[in-house]
């Protein structure tokens, strides 16, 4: 029996109010974690993919609200007998927020340069966030903070502690962040592309940092990136996201073995790859769209080569065509294709 | 003859300190004694992690940095003083040319060396004379490199100026290079252009912000071609892109260097697009060139303890493919102010030697075509 999710939206919708019109940055997007489970949410620049984790984070701000649907966190912060019960996070009061955020919900941004408070020693912030969420002193928060730093591979966490930002490294900055955001061991981690600031080698020491963490705590994890490569590296399930709607939900492999939706397997042949030679990259024509009032349509129908009459007048729904794989799409790739394709 | 050929590249960026006196209290070598060469019609990547001098490399080549040493030869023709001070080119025709290894007997010249020897027996070895007859038609000389080599910049927001229309940016170098006699040609040359890198005629008076990303820097890549360039040094050129739009670019790109034959420098830290694109490719680390090779052979089986590093910590996009753990290093890049001693990757390398914290290594020849600096392949 599978266990209920620990974290569960719903049809969210986040729109912005701005002077030129509403621009629809998130429409109805629905996804469930569990426990120990890494969600990746794929996706090009505004597409969606950052709103969505920050309207979880309730980190939406005047003119962006949330304009529809439900963030139910299984949570016992709020009960009075200590049982687990959902939250709708939608709901929540500003006020009542702050207890979630940091304690329930940890966040790391992508540059550690500006996530981190440049007027504070590393120690201070991090001792701050655990004084605040729980009943503890600082100096047993400060022996909390010097344990964790040594977990996120710190050298010497002790004499390191009262160091400022600008003294550390981005890889080290970065974990800092990390060591933050698991402070209080919250249920959900959300990462919005961790390593996008990071050289190649620094991000590989993170992954694999981020992974062995997230095997430790068993915490379910939400990852942010526009990199296809590192998902595949990280994420359990993935979610791809195009123009303000996900396009396509399913297990890793499936999404790289058997991507059906048009967009997603286009993009996937035109990624370069390191591990083979290839004779060409195929692009994907056209340009992303603009987010300011578009139709109700799919809004992949401009670039889509499998686009049929149906599409240029209903938007399809996202329709679970195979077991936990997600498709929103009227006429997605055929599976007899896909296997063609490889064969020969 | 190679297109281009970079022959022990320095690039040092003094720094200074002092508020009223200034001194030099060192150097950050960004490149440091960096030898490849380009062929027409072929694409050179340069990969390597933030601060490595990738970019400094390039820049160099189409001297937006004055170079600090060394040759940069365009077919054949030496144009590292072209753009050096009076003393300094003076100096620096002394030091390379008339002292060099059997210079004054005239033997065995190089293209290069021949102009200067010619100069130096007219002036029957007056430097001041030398410098006069060799700098005579400097301007042309400079005009003349100018068009043929060209860069495209990372960030196509800040390479275009925002107050002229892309019927402007593009007519400017026809003119000015001469290449079109008049306005109306010009433009009819432009609309041609701008429906060659995916545009369409009537985008000749809009204003960069009226463009996306991508097309933005579809006209970067015109601007980069309106005067038949015989090199175009391409940095990062679509790092600033989403991965749809950035295989536009690259097909763009390569169908271009068809037309043109150009020579293509493509400088890039994303490793799976480098591999792409170029046959060969240089690897760098702090200033310093560490394996070079052709791409194939670097990417299939690289040699140098970096460059397996840098392989195996980029990600693959396949869930099957688990990264090689075993070649993972840790630390980061040293300060290139302070380099370490010896081989610079020594305090980070798996295969580290007594040696190779004592002296650099020099350059070990595979093959025709590899070169790898490290001991572990000393003969």
């Amino acid at each position: 029996m599978k266990s209920k999710p620990i974290l569960s939206v719903n049809n969210l919708s986040t729109y912005f109010d701005m002077a030129e019109g509403i621009v629809k940055a998130v429409q109805d997007v629905s996804f469930d974690l569990h426990r120990n489970e890494v969600l990746g949410i794929v996706g090009e620049t505004g597409s969606g993919k950052s709103v969505t984790v920050k309207s979880i984070a309730g980190l939406i701000d005047s003119p962006g609200r949330i304009a529809s649907g439900e963030i139910k966190l299984l949570t016992d912060e709020f009960s009075k007998n200590k049982k687990e019960e959902y939250v709708d996070l939608a709901e929540l009061q500003y006020e009542r927020f702050s207890r979630i955020r940091g304690k329930h919900i940890g966040m790391i941004f992508q540059d550690p340069m500006t996530s981190l408070d440049p007027m504070y020693t590393i120690g201070n912030q991090m001792v701050e966030t655990i004084v605040h969420h729980e009943k503890v002193s600082a100096a047993e928060a400060k022996e909390r903070s010097i344990k964790l730093l040594e977990l996120v591979g710190i050298p010497k966490p002790s004499e390191r502690i009262d160091d400022y930002p600008f003294q550390l490294s981005g890889g080290q900055r970065q974990r800092v962040v990390i060591a933050i955001a698991l402070s209080c061991n919250p249920e959900v981690l959300i990462s919005d592309e961790p390593t996008t600031a990071l050289d190649v080698t620094v991000q590989a020491q993170i992954l694999e940092l981020m992974k062995d963490l997230q095997e430790e705590y068993k915490n379910g994890m939400i990852f942010i990136t526009h990199d296809l490569a590192v998902i595949a590296e990280i994420a359990s399930k993935v979610s791809i996201m195009y123009g303000s709607y996900q396009m396509e939900v399913a297990p890793v492999e499936k999404v790289y073995k058997e991507a059906r939706h048009p967009y997603t397997y286009a993009l996937l042949s035109c990624i370069p790859r390191l591990d083979i030679k290839q004779s060409e990259l195929l692009p994907i024509p056209g340009q992303p769209p603009v987010m300011m009032n578009p139709p109700e349509l799919c809004p992949y129908l401009p670039r889509c080569r499998r686009s049929i009459e149906k599409c240029k007048k209903v938007l399809p729904d996202l329709i679970e065509i195979e077991k936990d794989h997600f498709v929103r799409c009227n006429n997605p790739v055929a599976k007899e294709y896909l296997v063609k394709e490889k064969t020969e | 003859m190679s297109l281009l050929e970079v022959v022990n590249l320095k690039k040092y960026f003094p720094i200074k300190q002092g508020f009223l006196v200034e001194k030099t209290v060192g150097y950050v070598k960004a490149v440091d004694d960096v030898s490849f060469s380009v062929d027409k019609n072929q694409t050179v990547g340069i990969v390597g992690e933030s601060g490595c001098g990738k970019t400094t490399i390039g820049k160099s080549i189409v001297r937006l940095h004055e170079i600090t040493d060394g040759e940069v030869l365009l077919n054949g023709e030496d144009t590292s003083v072209y753009f050096f001070k009076k003393r300094k080119a003076q100096k620096f025709i002394q030091k390379n040319y008339i002292e060099a290894e059997g210079f004054k007997e005239g033997k065995n010249l190089k293209p290069s060396q021949k102009i200067v020897y010619d100069a130096y027996n007219k002036a029957d070895g007056n430097l001041e004379k030398i410098y006069n007859i060799l700098f005579e038609d400097i301007h042309e000389k400079r005009k003349a490199l100018r068009r043929k080599v060209q860069i495209v910049f990372q960030d196509p927001m800040s390479s275009l100026n925002p107050r002229m229309t892309v019927g402007q940016m593009l007519i400017e170098p026809l003119i000015f290079h001469e290449i079109v006699k008049n306005r109306d040609e010009a433009i009819k040359v432009v609309k041609g252009l701008l429906e060659k890198v995916g545009l369409k005629s009537y985008h000749i008076d809009r204003y960069p912000h009226q463009f996306s990303g991508g097309q933005r820097q579809r006209i970067a890549v015109a601007r980069s071609i309106t005067v038949n360039p015989e090199l175009i040094v391409l940095d990062e050129p679509t790092s600033a892109l989403d991965v749809s739009v950035q295989a536009q670019i690259v097909q763009l790109l390569q169908k271009l260097q068809e037309d043109l034959k150009a020579g293509y420098i493509f400088i890039s830290h994303n490793l799976a697009l480098v591999r792409f694109i170029s046959q060969i490719v240089g690897v760098m680390y702090l200033g310093k060139m560490v394996e070079y090779g052709d791409s194939e052979e670097v990417f299939e089986d690289p040699l140098h303890p970096y460059t397996k590093a840098l392989l195996a910590a980029a990600p693959i996009p396949d869930p099957d493919k688990k990264r090689n753990r075993k070649e993972l290093i840790g630390g980061q890049v040293p300060s290139p102010i302070n380099r370490p001693s010896g081989c610079f990757f020594h305090p980070r390398c798996k295969y580290k030697m007594d040696i190779c914290s004592k002296e650099y290594p020099e350059e070990y020849i595979i093959n025709e075509k590899h070169k790898v600096a490290c001991f572990l392949y000393k003969k």
